[in-house]
């Protein structure tokens, strides 16, 4: 009887042993669940015993402060946000020459993100044709200027295209609107050697955009079916979550003068008569 | 049927034990060890070989619900029983202070166990101390209780 015992006791601890060794390499979910299985109908017996009236008010009134305590940090993640940003715009200052008028979006068109209506107008300075720029690279341009307030011409809409350079300033190529999102260069060079994950940036040659401002970067080469080829480039910055930008007020002589006006200089006189030469301002 | 209820019952009970977490504790971190209890309880009171397969049925129970390894906690009952049922052949296992001892042993070489797989996790020497030395004398202190309370209904059934 004892030795039957005995054998029996080893037999289970082997099978225990067995098990805790398998243990590593197989998890036995399958076999716990079967195992846990019969005492799930208890769940909802221990529910009511284990948790008294009284633990559900603390719980509910933990749930609370939790509760509160995550909306205060999400609060702060906010403000830690919006702080780095605003330092990184005033940074910005540091890196151009020309005056910065910092502004808010405070509408944006969040189907397409065509337009954006930013918080400052006529009365800051703010004209149309002005380039708006953000911390991560192009934003677009100022389409018309109210009093307190201008609406931006992202390079979400099919008008918007901008002079552009690679990195090595080796390759100047015209960027287009191609989705919304999403920008592309056409009329390449057959020599053209950028890749994908390559940033190109403003060549300053449309007269709008200062130079060196990044655009975005080479997401994908889109063959044609005629040989041709063009880079669809992915803008750095997102509009639809864009909340601080900037204007660059650039020098008068920067932008090109449509309606330049024939300034007539003098040069000799003969008499009553007059020798102008033609010059633009 | 005894051994099947007694099997039954003591699965629902292993479950309320270890799925409520203030059941019988102190402050929620010093949790009596009921199981071992229980399980003192069948070994001196039914035959080794029910013992064994109960134990290794319990264990396995308890390492499906608590999510521990399969297989340890039926190895370990294993051995409590092994050990505890040769103690009681021994031993004169009808005196009180032999059960307590047994009892307290038994708790001791779990907790032991529980603190050497577990000792990454326990890093402080007061969870040590709470393994080692508290939870043991409480389980004997509660195990005192529930024969106290026994002796007390034993007395109130004899003299009705």
């Amino acid at each position: 009887m004892k030795s039957r015992s005995k054998i029996f006791f080893f037999s289970l601890l082997f099978i225990s042993f067995l098990f805790m060794i398998l243990s590593n390499r197989f998890t036995f979910y399958s076999f716990k669940n079967i195992l846990v299985y019969p005492l799930k109908p208890f769940n909802f017996i221990v529910d009511y015993i284990g948790f008294t009236f009284q633990d559900r008010k603390i719980l509910k009134d933990e749930m609370v402060t939790i509760f509160q305590k995550n909306l205060q940090i999400s609060r702060l993640k906010y403000l830690e946000y919006e702080n780095e940003n605003l330092k990184n715009l005033l940074m910005m200052k540091e890196r151009f020459k020309e005056e910065l008028i910092f502004s808010e979006v405070i509408a944006q068109d969040k189907v397409a993100g065509e337009f954006l209506t930013i918080d400052k107008g006529k009365v800051d300075g703010v004209e149309e044709g002005m380039p708006v720029l953000s911390l991560q690279g192009i934003v677009g341009k100022i389409v018309s200027a109210d009093k307190y307030s201008s609406v931006v011409e992202t390079f979400n809409n099919s008008n918007f295209r901008v002079g552009v350079m690679d990195r090595e300033k080796k390759q100047f190529l015209l960027c287009y609107f191609y989705r919304t999102g999403l920008l592309k260069v056409e009329n390449i060079q057959y020599d053209s050697k950028l890749k994908i994950g390559d940033s190109i940036f403003t060549s300053g040659f449309g007269k709008i955009f200062p130079e060196n401002i990044p655009v975005g970067k080479v997401m994908k080469i889109e063959m044609l079916e005629d040989g041709d080829f063009f880079y669809v480039i992915k803008p750095f910055e997102n509009i639809l979550s864009l909340k601080y930008v900037f204007i660059v007020k650039m020098d008068k002589g920067f932008y090109r003068n449509r309606f330049e006006k024939v300034q007539k200089r003098e040069i000799t006189k003969f008499g009553w008569y007059t020798v102008y030469k033609r010059t633009f301002e | 049927m005894k051994y099947f209820l007694l099997t039954i019952l003591s699965l629902i009970f292993i479950y309320f034990v270890s799925t409520v977490p203030p059941f019988l504790s102190i402050n929620g971190v010093i949790q009596p060890d009921l199981i071992i209890i229980l399980l003192i309880f069948v070994c001196l009171n039914f035959n080794e070989i029910f013992t064994y397969l109960f134990s290794f049925i319990i264990g396995f129970f308890c390492d499906a619900i608590l999510g521990t390894y399969l297989g340890f906690h039926s190895s370990v009952f294993l051995i409590i029983s092994y050990f505890t049922s040769r103690f009681g052949n021994f031993f004169y296992k009808e005196k009180f202070f032999n059960r307590v001892l047994l009892v307290l042993i038994s708790d001791l070489f779990y907790r032991i166990i529980l603190l050497v797989i577990n000792f990454q996790k326990s890093k402080s020497i007061v969870t040590v101390f709470v393994f080692i030395i508290l939870i043991p004398f409480y389980t004997v202190f509660l195990y005192f209780l529930l024969h106290s309370f026994r002796n007390l209904l034993k007395k109130f059934y004899v003299t009705r």
